[in-house]
């Protein structure tokens, strides 16, 4: 009887996961099959605002608010609203996932802005709400969405092929532009790190005749899984099968330290030069010591402030077209990906190293 | 008299996985060396041995776990949780004494885990795979989605402890270093004590009773609930360590590392020639297993082998080498069946 009873309670417990699931499952479909965006809206020149400049507002959604990195973000979009005297407000979820996003972003359509500016969790979460906002005339543009399709324009720091040329640079600089040098992916199947690798690769043929990829050229040298224990036992065999390395580069965030690990524990610090791609809070021990050279990234202050000087231009009627200045280093003259006709790109590396690092904190 | 002792003792140890396990090892590192001139260096050694500790006290819960009952899985997730919890309790109470109170206190957590575990296995008898997939899920669920764990830098007497090193070699030909971390002494003192409690308790010896034959067991005078849970609550506490350990080597908690690490170290026991259907398996072939994979997977860049073939390779030698092992066994195993039955015909 006993066990009769405990075996309904259980059906009855699943059944309301169940039910629970299918519930969230059902607004999500919702907020996709919101999708098919519809050709007028999308069009910016209708998003044209008739009221003064100092009267609008300009509402920005992040994905977390606490988070440094959009603290930095802030300060570029504050920057803007000064500058150009606009009403700029930012704001994040209480908690970083999409559903509390969706929150934000109804909130600010219902206090009245004239242009939302949203770096999406989950861009698929969003769809519905950004067509909402379309739809009642106020300008969207994201950030790091370039798969966004309810946004006007979706604006990103760099083409891979650009980001990938860069880090090739900053390597050849700290190796004296000789030598052997590996590089690392966090895994292969990854579309943009396998890009970065390629180019680098490329722009290494290009420049610096004198450097080396190990391992007769095979791109990439090793895949870290995105672990840092990973990057530091592949790093580590690299180094002992090649003796004469002299320059390493990670493009996932788990790389870079895996690899200065490695290098501090083998002894060949001051030997071996690292690049690698993460924040300077993450990496600040690491570029202090001298372990890993330099980290490249973008700039959250430029990019929040890029976002919103697009969304400006939207609203005074300007046309946003390939090679127009966005007012930020990086972003003054921006291309437009053919065929979408909304990723604009900027050329906006973040090179950090020891003598800017202080500058950094996010 | 001296030739026939030792080829029986050959012919004794012909009918152990371990023995063609430790063959394999053998040709492997003999091959690695001819090619590459790399392998038996001071400083290659240390390095592999480092690279086992992990996996080596991962590899107690799932050799626990196979000879009393099934599959345990949900030793890497167990270790990530209760990992994270005793690295948030530095973090909230500053504590800054003996880092042992650190590992008693993922232990702690572990064992909470691991008694979930063993309670549902051994209460309703259900299989331990779908359980511990089952726990698996629910922990990371609530270290990712609950607690939402992200990459964090460890504190500081954390990292120090890490740093302290048992010894350090520095190769003279190359001028490459290596050390060997604490924690490598933690991962043989649990073979020890997992040796003797196997072999010299009454308990231990009702471990492989129980995953041997559960009916016999109990007719035997063992608990068998009581067992199963024990093993599965230990199992946690073990994987609480190794989660410390990971950490405490890479210097961060790393919440999204752990998952999948389950399957090559249930390669390795398996390969060890643990059974996977209960009551047989060794320590040694747990270590040699592992040995062996750690082998495999840390060389594969030194001999050279392109990116793309080293899982291909990986995943031929677990393969091969149980079936060498399984093969080897049943023959000879069949071979003297044969001649028995044919001397009884006789």
């Amino acid at each position: 009887m006993k066990k009769k009873f405990f075996a309904l309670f259980l059906v009855i417990v699943m059944g309301l996961m169940l039910a629970a699931c299918s519930s969230e499952s059902g607004s999500s479909e919702e907020a996709s099959s919101g999708g098919a965006a519809n050709k007028d809206l999308l069009n910016p020149a209708n998003y044209k605002s008739d009221k003064d400049k100092s009267e609008w507002t300009i509402g920005v959604v992040t994905k977390d608010n606490t988070a440094a990195w959009f603290k930095r973000m802030e300060v570029g979009v504050n920057q803007y609203g000064e500058e150009m005297n606009i009403n700029v407000i930012q704001k994040g979820p209480a908690n970083a996932d999409a559903a509390s996003q969706v929150q934000v972003i109804e909130d600010l359509i219902a206090q009245g802005v004239d242009a939302l500016a949203v770096v999406p969790i989950d861009p698929g979460a969003i769809e519905a709400s950004l067509q909402n906002a379309l739809s009642q005339g106020i300008a969207v543009v994201t950030h790091e969405a370039s798969n966004q399709e309810n946004t006007l324009f979706d604006v990103e720091a760099f083409t891979s092929a650009d980001f990938g040329a860069s880090l090739m640079d900053s390597l050849a600089g700290s190796m004296g532009e000789k030598g052997k040098y590996a590089m690392m992916v966090g895994y292969t199947t990854s579309t943009t790190h396998m890009e970065y690798a390629e180019a680098q690769k490329a722009r290494q043929e290009e420049a610096y005749p004198e450097m080396e990829l190990i391992n007769g050229g095979e791109v990439p040298s090793a895949e870290s899984e995105e672990s840092v224990d990973g990057a530091y036992e592949k790093a580590k065999e690299l180094l002992k099968a090649y003796p004469d390395l002299k320059g390493f580069t990670g493009v996932a965030s788990t790389d870079s330290p895996g690899i200065a690990n490695a290098v501090e524990e083998l002894g060949l610090s001051g030997k071996v030069n690292i690049v690698g791609v993460g924040t300077p809070n993450e990496f600040s021990d690491y570029i202090k010591a001298g372990t890993i050279n330099k980290l490249l990234l973008w700039d959250p202050k430029d990019a929040g402030y890029a976002m919103v000087s697009i969304a400006a231009k939207i609203l005074a009627g300007e046309e946003i077209k390939e090679g127009t200045d966005l007012g930020v280093t990086g972003y003054e003259s921006v291309q437009i990906i053919k065929g979408t006709n909304k990723t604009i790109i900027g050329n906006a590396p973040l090179k950090i190293d020891k003598n800017n690092i202080d500058e950094y904190d996010f | 008299m001296m030739n026939t002792l030792s080829s029986k003792t050959l012919k004794k140890l012909a009918t152990r996985p371990e023995f063609y396990v430790f063959i394999i090892i053998l040709l492997l590192s003999l091959f690695i060396q001819a090619k590459s001139g790399l392998f038996f260096s001071n400083n290659n050694i240390v390095d592999l041995l480092q690279s086992m500790t992990v996996p080596l006290i991962y590899a107690i819960c799932a050799y626990l776990g196979f000879i009393s009952t099934g599959p345990d899985v949900s030793f890497p997730l167990i270790a990530a949780l209760s990992g994270y919890l005793a690295t948030q309790f530095v973090f909230v109470t500053g504590f800054d004494g003996p880092i042992f109170v650190v590992f008693l206190v993922a232990i702690f957590f572990g064992l909470i885990m691991g008694a979930i575990n063993g309670f549902i296995i051994a209460n309703y008898n259900f299989p331990s795979l779908i359980v511990t997939l089952g726990t698996t899920s629910i922990f990371s669920g609530i270290l990712l989605g609950v607690f939402e764990a992200g990459r964090i830098k460890l504190p500081e007497s954390m990292i120090a402890f890490g740093n302290k090193s048992l010894f350090e070699v520095t190769n003279a030909g190359t001028g490459l270093g290596s050390s060997l971390p604490m924690t490598f002494l933690i991962a043989v003192s649990l073979y020890i004590l997992t040796y003797l409690f196997l072999n010299f308790t009454m308990a231990g010896r009702g471990v492989f009773a129980v995953g041997g034959d559960e009916t016999s067991a109990e007719r035997a005078g063992f608990n068998v609930k009581r067992i199963r849970f024990g093993v599965f609550t230990v199992n946690g506490g073990i994987a609480a360590i190794a989660g410390v350990c990971y950490s405490i080597e890479s210097t961060y908690f790393l919440p999204t590392e752990f998952a999948g690490k389950e399957m090559i170290v249930i390669a390795a026991v398996i390969l060890g020639g643990t059974r996977l259907l209960g009551g047989v398996g060794t320590l040694t072939g747990c270590v040699l297993g592992t040995l062996l994979l750690t082998i495999v997977t840390n060389s594969l860049i030194l001999i050279g082998v392109p990116i793309y073939w080293q899982k291909f390779i990986i995943g031929a030698i677990i393969i091969v080498g149980t079936a060498i092992s399984v093969i080897q066994i049943s023959d000879l195993k069949g071979f003297r069946r044969n001649k028995r039955r044919k001397v009884g015909v006789a």
